[in-house]
């Protein structure tokens, strides 16, 4: 059986889904709003680990799961918090404690998944920093835009003097994100000149910004078990997609027909993922106007759907494949 | 969709957070009752999550509606 972590709401895993169907592969899928019960872990004297983890509707058995496909989202142990106590700041650490002790026993669970001999993907993954990917990334032999990360106004000018325009964008994978029943965030990467100046206090929090490259188009590129699937994006003629295409124009869509990589990118960004270690993700590589290739950063979790489906790729029933005959 | 500013939605030290964050778009969500869509194979209705338009390409919500 295929394990599979992930979220309600995430079309592409029901895409795989129909395939694994299709190919009677049998599956469990569990999503980060499935509690479960933890009842009991054992780690025997030659290592061999057991658990039993229980929700209303499944039970994760470790011995009847022969594959893991980690895409999203988290496995949600219940945990019985304490109420406030008498004593100021006892329940908060008490639960901290809680909390920890249950993460702990997730950390081993999901390491226990990676670990099967077909697994794709890792919790771990979601932490990939964007800055030491740069670094790996041009040791891979992938061009880097320039990136600083800085805290004064000052600063900001003196780029600005050079650069003219400059890119800021989070420099975590999600950036700030927040979502309750009435709003959510929406938006990642964004132009800045100088008339943005006004925005920015003469200090501030550590900020990253990179120099602003002149695209041609833009490359999402899925990565799959040494396998590659790229589609270009032709975003820069439509100013709502011009910085970020995942501004989506819904009323006239970016044209995304499918790109031939050259050989020394392909090779570059096998070398780029083999070191960090990823087996899945989707990269973000812009083709600049005088032909060079940027890599702009890799999401391990990122939506892989715009490539597969324009670009007839069928990648939900490559993901399937991967776990025939198991 | 509604945009606001995410200024307006702190009560006070905004500052503290990355200048960037102005960059950001607020949006105001769907109610639920809009997020049914028929299928015309089965006449039934589906419901598609609040993000469904940036996960999904523009081309499936036309093959929806054929």
């Amino acid at each position: 059986m295929i394990l599979i972590i992930s979220e309600n709401d995430d079309a592409s895993t029901d895409q795989v889904l129909e395939w694994l169907r299709y190919y009677k592969i049998k599956f469990l899928r569990i999503n980060n709003n499935n509690f479960f019960d933890f009842f009991h872990l054992a780690i025997d004297s030659v290592g061999k680990t057991s658990f039993k983890l229980k929700s209303k509707i499944s039970e994760i058995n470790n011995s009847k799961i022969s594959g893991y496909w980690y895409r999203r989202g988290r496995l949600s142990l219940s945990i019985d918090l304490l109420k406030e106590q008498k004593i100021k700041g006892l329940s908060v650490s008490s639960n901290s404690f809680l909390i920890n002790e249950a993460n702990s026993i997730t950390e081993l669970i999901y390491n226990e998944f990676h670990n099967k001999t077909k697994s794709i993907g890792n919790i771990n993954e979601n932490n990939t920093n964007k800055l030491v990917n740069l670094k790996i990334a041009k040791e891979s032999g992938l061009d880097i835009p320039n990136t600083w990360v800085i805290t004064s106004k000052i600063e900001l000018i003196n780029l600005l003097e050079i650069h003219k325009r400059l890119l800021t964008k989070p420099i975590t994978q999600r950036g700030l994100y927040f979502e309750n029943e009435e709003i959510n965030f929406d938006g990642q990467s964004n132009i800045v000149n100088r008339k943005h100046l006004k925005l920015f206090p003469d200090n501030f929090p550590p900020t990253l910004f990179q120099n602003y490259i002149h695209k041609a188009f833009e490359l999402r590129i899925f990565y799959f078990d040494g396998e590659l699937y790229a589609s270009a994006i032709f975003s820069q003629l439509d100013a709502m997609t011009k910085v970020d295409f995942r501004n989506y124009n819904f009323q006239k869509p970016n044209r995304t027909p499918p790109f031939k990589l050259p050989k020394f990118l392909s090779d570059s960004i096998k070398v780029f993922m083999r070191k960090i270690k990823m087996k899945s993700g989707s990269l973000d590589v812009l083709v600049s106007t005088d032909k060079k290739y940027y890599f702009l950063e890799v999401n391990p979790i990122g939506q892989f759907y715009q490539v597969s489906y324009p670009c007839n790729y069928y990648l939900e029933r490559r993901i399937a494949q991967y776990f025939q005959n198991d | 969709m509604t945009r606001r500013k995410l200024k307006s939605l702190f009560d006070s030290e905004y500052q503290k957070l990355p200048p960037n964050v102005h960059f950001l778009k607020v949006n105001k969500k769907l109610k639920d009752e809009f997020l049914y869509v028929s299928i015309a194979q089965n006449n039934s209705l589906k419901y598609y999550p609040q993000d469904f338009n940036k996960i999904i390409s523009p081309l499936i919500q036309l093959r929806n509606e054929f």
